[in-house]
């Protein structure tokens, strides 16, 4: 999948295992870049994974909307990864499956098929600070990480919960971004991100995501079980449950390509 | 005649008073703290009221048809917006000008940033535009892609002015102007620590929403980078704060042109006399502090409907101060010292001065029962206000009168005595009552004959545009964004399926696109909205663009699948129609801002199409323009209910204090005149009752009955000295009837301060009080003494009563 699947590489690219300090311990600049590279690093090289899930988006009132979908990711060296998704539920849009090349600073090239109409069509949208899918993550919050998008700083050690967490900004470095600025919780020990705060235009804190129930998949790469997304202004709240997570599953590029999609199911 | 025991009630309140202003005078030092104590007291308390005029003032939070809005409100958003329409004069591509586009989506980008309570913002230069090419689907925003060259942008322009989801929205129909939307996070009514800017800022009105940010979005408008771009604005935002500057500055500078003006009455009447002048201003500026602490104390909130409080306060104090000056000034002037003066015009005075406050109060209070909240809570604090008026004026009128040198002051001495101009016109009236009373009674049957058949041609409703004068800011920018763009006025139609999705079934959304179909019939209905647009607009794209397929998607899988495609390709407007589980969905009209009859007329036509085409879910009626119907429909109810009722209590407390059902019905009939006649005139006139005009029956009659009150009074005890309705009729117009013209030239003077407002129903509603007010002068002084004479209700005609006549002159205990 195109954007939920780098939900997952926000986990991912912030997580892996062995521990150690950034190289750089000079100025804040540079120990935050440090930090974000690190994590980048242990969240790389898992080639391809296979997973599903549930987005459960849930309204100021407690109404709540279920969608469950399938997801394949086929990593790249060379650009941004290929992902392809499949809605499962509501019934009515089962079948329905998206097909993402990922271009890290570029807008992604995206393709729909849409079961009803048995067509595949292109789609674009270079509004990165949208909302993706109606729910309260925005484009921009699952693009595919690239150490250029943004300029780093530390900020301080603190707490988080049981563990011990480096707090650092990220300011988005590339054009039409909602927000002025994040701050991120990495744990010192697997460099996961625990908590992203995000700050709109204004500066004002606009949302918070956590990350919950980290699991080790393959003795290497973490992934969190459940993103919680809080929009503060809105009141709502988008929820992402992973399960069957599985890596090196063998997919290759003829699984992403449009004939991939129509048949997709 | 029975009249000893008849009367025995109200001679025993005038000696109570009597012996309350010997003691107050006897006290003065006492009664001057306790002014002073209720003074720091009240303006305390005042200090913490808060001015609010949002719709969610005007409702109780339990009304069904405010609870409906607030429910769609906490689904949907807050649905207060401002709307900023705008256009090039220089250059012939209108909003679409390439200089001019790229400095709107500068301008877009700033008032998202800077402006406080914004939600987002939409203009031509980020709104979605969704295009096909080929097999390639895309949702554009011009800002984040915009051309480079003005022929690029002019073809992108025709191709938006092709989208009827855009004209009459963003852009009118003739491609001359553009519009900006700022939708607002929060809504007037949202708690107050919601509403600052800076929350350690305070609560002055400029750190509250919806000021800081119409001064915010004015700021940025002024900039120079927008030269060249003539900017017009509206909406709740720029509405409330418009309210808001008013009630403010009008607040405090109608209190001050009524004060002044009173001052300059009072001088003239009371010839220079000081007690004259400081005594009315310093009894209405206590009376109003109090007013305002009791609004503090019940939670009350000040609203549009308040302007009209300090006038009113002022006049009825002065009002009663003046009666309380004049007895005082005829006692001095017959040579009564000081403290037998004080508790003789207590005495003769208070007691009606009691019975007029009780009954304007009642004039008031009839419309605490009212559905509308604003309205409800106006009738309490100006009727606790009249009270404590009343309480002010006893209290600060005998501090004054028990001050000074004990020799009457040669003005007060001549005052008396003297035959002037004023003295010989009382006189000939009262010589008109006695020589032609059947026929001024017929000519006053007459006129209100007329009145009644006027009456039957009056039309009530409003229009919000109309309240403001033409002058205003608010009214020229709102009128032009009017014509311009259309309606202003929001009807929304909620279609809940009860179940998740349920919202997008086809069989839902083909009832909702015919429903709009309808809807958009209507001559004052200029733009409608629902998902069906989008969804047509989807289906349009897909099939590349050919308008054959501007329609439903035909099966619910392909409609769930399009909207999954419109937010997968970054479509952020389903929130707005769609509610987050999409069991819930709405169709929003634009109205325009007219006659709210017809709004009501319209809101008629779509429920009984409702009626006749069942959706086969429920359909809640809501918005804005709903409400605004609800309003003047409370208004209307209240008012005609109030109006019995308080013609009602009033009746029954005149029967009980004069101890005679004919003399208290008597007392009603030139209180029925004024209102009649000014009714009437409006009928025969066409004027629209406004909420502010339908008020006027209701407080001039509570107004009006004070004057009855005092010369029926007079009327009375000058029988009983005289024993001779004619006698009567002339001591009483000599005596009272100088007060009566006194007070009506204030009240009158007083309410036409309304003129000088911005509000344009403010404005009126002082004409027409003021008219009022002289109308029941006219009935006071010719009706009411020839219906007394003609009905004698004080019992037939006798010898004068020596003790009586002696009783001015009598020895003070």
């Amino acid at each position: 999948m195109p954007r939920a699947a780098s939900v997952l590489l926000i986990a991912v690219m912030l997580a892996p295992p062995a521990g150690g300090e950034p190289s750089g311990s000079g100025d804040a600049e540079q120990k935050g870049a440090a930090i974000a590279a690190e994590a980048d690093r242990r969240a790389s090289g898992f080639v391809d994974s296979e997973e599903s899930f549930t987005m459960v988006l849930r309204d100021n009132r407690g109404r709540e909307r279920r969608r469950t979908l399938r997801a394949q990711t086929f990593e790249r060296t060379d650009d941004g990864n290929w992902s392809l998704t499949i809605f499962d539920e509501p019934a009515d849009v089962k079948g329905t499956a998206m097909l993402t090349y990922s271009h890290g600073l570029e807008p992604d090239d995206q393709w729909l098929y849409l079961p009803a109409l048995k067509r595949v069509k292109r789609i674009s949208s270079k509004n990165r600070s949208g909302a993706f899918m109606g729910s309260e993550f925005a484009f921009e919050d699952l693009s595919d990480f690239e150490m250029e998008k943004y300029r780093y700083r530390y900020l301080r050690d603190e707490a988080c919960g049981d563990l011990a967490c480096f707090v650092s900004e990220w300011v988005p470095a590339y054009e039409h971004s909602g927000y002025a600025r994040m701050e991120l919780w990495h744990d010192r020990e697997e460099y996961r991100v625990q908590k992203t705060l995000y700050y709109d235009r204004r500066n004002a804190h606009l949302k918070t995501l956590r990350f919950r129930d980290y699991q080790l998949h393959d003795e290497r790469f973490w992934r969190a079980s459940t993103l919680a997304m809080t929009n503060h202004k809105s009141g709502k709240t988008t929820l992402l449950h992973y399960n069957d997570i599985r890596f090196g599953v063998g997919l290759d590029e003829r699984d992403f390509d449009q004939t991939a999609l129509k048949r997709a199911k | 005649m029975k009249r000893d025991s008849q009367f025995d009630y109200l001679r025993e309140a005038d000696r109570l008073f009597g012996r309350l202003g010997l003691w107050m005078y006897g006290h003065k030092s006492v009664v001057f703290v306790v002014a002073i104590a209720m003074v720091a007291a009240g303006a305390f308390l005042a200090t913490r009221t808060r001015i609010d005029n949002s719709f969610d003032s005007f409702f109780d939070a339990t009304d069904p048809a405010f609870s409906a809005y607030k429910t769609y409100q906490e689904e949907f958003g807050s649905d207060e917006v401002a709307y900023l329409l705008y256009s090039v004069p220089a250059s012939s591509h209108g909003p679409f000008d390439l200089d001019a586009m790229q400095r709107i989506a500068e301008l877009t980008e700033a008032l998202e940033y800077e402006v406080p309570f914004v939600k987002d913002v939409t203009s031509l230069s980020n709104v979605e535009f969704i295009t096909a090419d080929g097999d390639f689907l895309e949702i554009h925003e011009l800002a984040l892609d915009m051309p480079d060259n003005q022929a690029a942008l002019s073809e992108r322009g025709l191709a938006m002015m092709g989208k009827p989801a855009y004209r009459g929205a963003i852009v009118d129909n003739g491609a001359t102007h553009g519009a900006i939307v700022l939708e607002m996070t929060v809504t007037s009514s949202d708690p107050l620590d919601l509403l600052r800017l800076d929350p350690d800022g305070g609560n002055a009105i400029e750190n509250l929403y919806p000021q800081a940010a119409n001064n915010r979005i004015v700021e940025i408008l002024a900039r120079p980078e927008y030269r060249g771009i003539d900017f017009r604005w509206s909406g709740d935002v720029a509405m409330n704060s418009a309210y808001h500057e008013v009630i403010e500055s009008e607040s405090v500078t109608q209190t001050l042109l009524t004060l002044a003006l009173v001052s300059l009455i009072a001088l003239v009447c009371f010839r220079m006399q000081l007690v004259g002048l400081f005594g009315p201003l310093s009894v209405v500026i206590l009376s109003m502090i109090l007013t305002v602490g009791f609004m503090s104390i019940a939670g009350y909130k000040i609203g549009v409907m308040f302007l009209i409080a300090p006038t009113l306060l002022i006049a009825i104090g002065v009002a009663q101060s003046v009666h309380l000056i004049t007895e005082f000034n005829l006692m001095r002037a017959r040579g009564m010292d000081r403290r037998r003066s004080v508790k003789r015009a207590l005495e003769r005075v208070a007691m009606p001065c009691l019975l007029a406050a009780f009954t304007t109060a009642t004039g008031f209070v009839v419309m605490s029962g009212s559905n509308l909240r604003a309205l409800a809570e106006m009738a309490v604090y100006l009727g606790v206000g009249v009270m404590l008026t009343f309480v002010a004026s006893i209290t600060v009128m005998v501090c004054f009168m028990s001050m000074g040198k004990e020799k009457p002051p040669r003005s007060v001495a001549a005052d008396g005595g003297k035959q002037d101009a004023f003295r010989r016109l009382l006189g000939r009236v009262a010589a008109l009552d006695s020589k032609r009373p059947l026929a001024i009674v017929i000519l006053f049957g007459g006129i209100l004959a007329g009145s009644l058949a006027g009456i039957g041609k009056l039309h009530v409703g409003f229009n919000l545009l109309d309240e403001f004068k033409p002058h205003t800011q608010f009214r020229r920018h709102t009128d032009y964004i009017q014509n311009v763009m259309g309606g202003m006025l929001n009807v929304v139609f909620v279609y809940d399926s009860g179940e998740p999705d349920g919202a997008r079934s086809r069989d839902l959304l083909a009832h909702l696109d015919a429903f709009q179909a309808h809807a958009d019939a209507s001559p004052i209905v200029e733009k409608t909205y629902s998902v069906v647009d989008i969804l047509k607009d989807v289906n349009q794209s897909f099939h590349g663009d050919d308008p054959a397929y501007y329609s439903l998607p035909d099966s619910d899988e392909l409609i769930a699948q399009y909207l999954l495609m419109y937010e997968l390709s970054g479509g952020e407007e389903l929130g707005d129609y769609l509610s987050g589980d999409h069991s819930r969905t709405t169709l929003e009209l634009r109205v325009d801002l007219t006659d709210s009859s017809r709004v009501q007329a319209l809101v008629d036509d779509m429920e009984r199409y409702l009626q006749e085409h069942p959706a086969g879910v429920e359909v809640r009626t809501t918005g804005i323009g709903l409400l605004w119907i609800k309003m003047a429909e409370y208004i209307a109810d209240s008012q005609m209910w109030g109006y019995s009722l308080a013609f009602g209590i009033i009746a029954v407390v005149l029967c009980l204090a004069f101890r005679s059902v004919k003399v208290g019905l008597l007392a009603m009939i030139p209180n029925l005149f004024p209102v009649i006649l000014a009714l009437g005139l409006m009928g025969w006139q066409s004027v629209q009752l406004d909420y502010f005009r339908l008020l006027v029956a209701t407080v001039a009659i509570g107004i009006a009955v004070d004057d009855t009150v005092h010369i029926t009074t007079r009327l009375r005890s000058e029988f009983l000295r005289h024993g001779n309705y004619e006698r009567a009729i002339r001591e009483s117009l000599l005596s009272t009837g100088r007060a009566l013209v006194i007070t009506t030239v204030v009240l009158s003077l007083a309410f036409l301060v309304y003129l000088a407002s911005d509000l344009e129903v403010l404005a009126n509603f002082g004409i027409l009080l003021s008219t009022t007010m002289v109308a029941a002068l006219v009935a006071d002084l010719f009706l009411l003494p020839c219906l007394v004479l003609l009905l004698k209700p004080f019992g037939p005609e006798r010898a004068a009563e020596p003790a009586a006549l002696a009783a001015d002159f009598a020895p003070t205990h």
